[in-house]
């Protein structure tokens, strides 16, 4: 059963899933373009990094170092991916919406 | 052609980041930045936007550490009430001395010429440096045994008025607890920041100069210790509408 140290924020979930589906080229700069791009979502740096912290602490992602990059001024690009306890969680929040999702339809909620 | 030389991004915002953001993420945060900055010079061809969305992501990103670190560690809860409690007995003493001070004294004769300016000028809180405040206060507290002189009917009547509006905002349960403590804070030296602006502008004879200084220090004096309790008390409440 979900406790509360599984279960994943609205901002979580959300970084889990682009980094997903950037597979081996997800940094900061390619998961805040992509939920720009995706869902309008403009995602200050330091949100972004303090929430990945939080998630990488969760061991729900991991880190590896890229090589340096003369336009990121000598600096090298910190890759993340999903861990097999990132999939599990991102797989129960999805089972918990579905369950909470069935048999509602938008159009029967306003009465 | 353009130039595809990588440009320097805002100097000044690098550094004020590099200072404050963990040094665990610092050159990821700072290389994703310069990133966005050189890719954005190329597209577009306006270092201006450029600069301003750089300052723009730096100070975004600041606050939000800061906001983590005093959350986290450097500010804890009790750490907060323990530097409330401080503060709000310092300043409740101070106003007690002043008042005691100024009780005592007849006219601004009685002052040496630069405490007299300041004191007309509304800037008692200059007593603080003079030697003769410190000598002389503490010995007049002793004495200080008739109670009028710590009555002042304006800024008795803006202490209940206040605590009795801090008293029914606490009671909402949905208000801002940070609120609060912001509205208490600037509550309590309003009329001693009011009163110190109207004598820096306005000139007025001495016993007119002394009745708006008891309302600016009084005020203090009434409110300090009401509003340590209640920031005292919202701290160790502290809920997540904040």
């Amino acid at each position: 059963m979900a406790n509360k140290e599984s279960y994943l924020g609205e901002f979580e979930h959300i970084i889990l899933l682009t980094i997903m589906r950037l597979k081996d080229q997800a940094y900061g700069v390619t998961v805040r373009q992509q939920i720009k791009e995706l869902i309008d979502r403009d995602v200050s740096i330091g949100a972004l990094y303090a929430t990945i912290d939080r998630l990488e602490k969760k061991s729900y992602i991991k880190a590896r170092s890229g090589a340096p990059t003369p336009e990121r001024g000598g600096r090298a690009k910190r890759y993340f991916t999903l861990t097999s306890t990132g999939v599990e969680a991102l797989q129960q929040t999805k089972t918990s919406l579905d369950k909470l999702w069935s048999g509602l339809t938008l159009n029967s909620a306003v009465q | 052609m353009k130039d595809l030389k990588p440009a320097q991004p805002p100097l000044f915002a690098e550094k004020i980041l590099s200072l404050c953001i963990p040094n665990t993420i610092k050159d990821e945060i700072l290389g994703d930045l310069e990133e966005e900055f050189n890719a954005h010079l190329i597209r577009f061809s306006n270092k201006k936007q450029a600069r301003y969305n750089y300052w723009q992501q730096a100070l975004m990103t600041l606050f939000q550490f800061i906001a983590i670190r005093s959350k986290d560690s450097l500010l804890s809860s009790n750490r907060q009430q323990i530097i409330v409690l401080i503060l709000g007995f310092t300043i409740f003493i101070i106003s007690l001395l002043l008042i005691s001070w100024l009780s005592h004294l007849d006219g601004l004769g009685s002052f040496s010429q630069s405490m007299a300016t300041a004191l007309a000028q509304g800037n008692p809180h200059k007593a603080l440096v003079q030697s003769q405040f410190w000598q002389i206060s503490f010995t007049q507290i002793k004495y200080a045994n008739n109670l009028a002189y710590f009555f002042q009917l304006e800024a008795f009547t803006w202490a209940v008025c206040s605590i009795f509006m801090i008293s029914l905002l606490r009671k909402k349960q949905f208000t801002n607890k940070k609120y609060i403590r912001y509205l208490s804070l600037i509550i309590v030296f309003l009329p001693y920041t009011v009163g110190s602006i109207f004598l820096q502008f306005n000139h007025y004879p001495t016993p007119q100069v002394g009745l708006i200084l008891a309302q600016m220090i009084f005020s203090v004096f009434y409110l300090t210790l009401p509003v340590t309790y209640f920031t005292f008390r919202n701290l160790s409440s502290r809920n997540n509408y904040e």
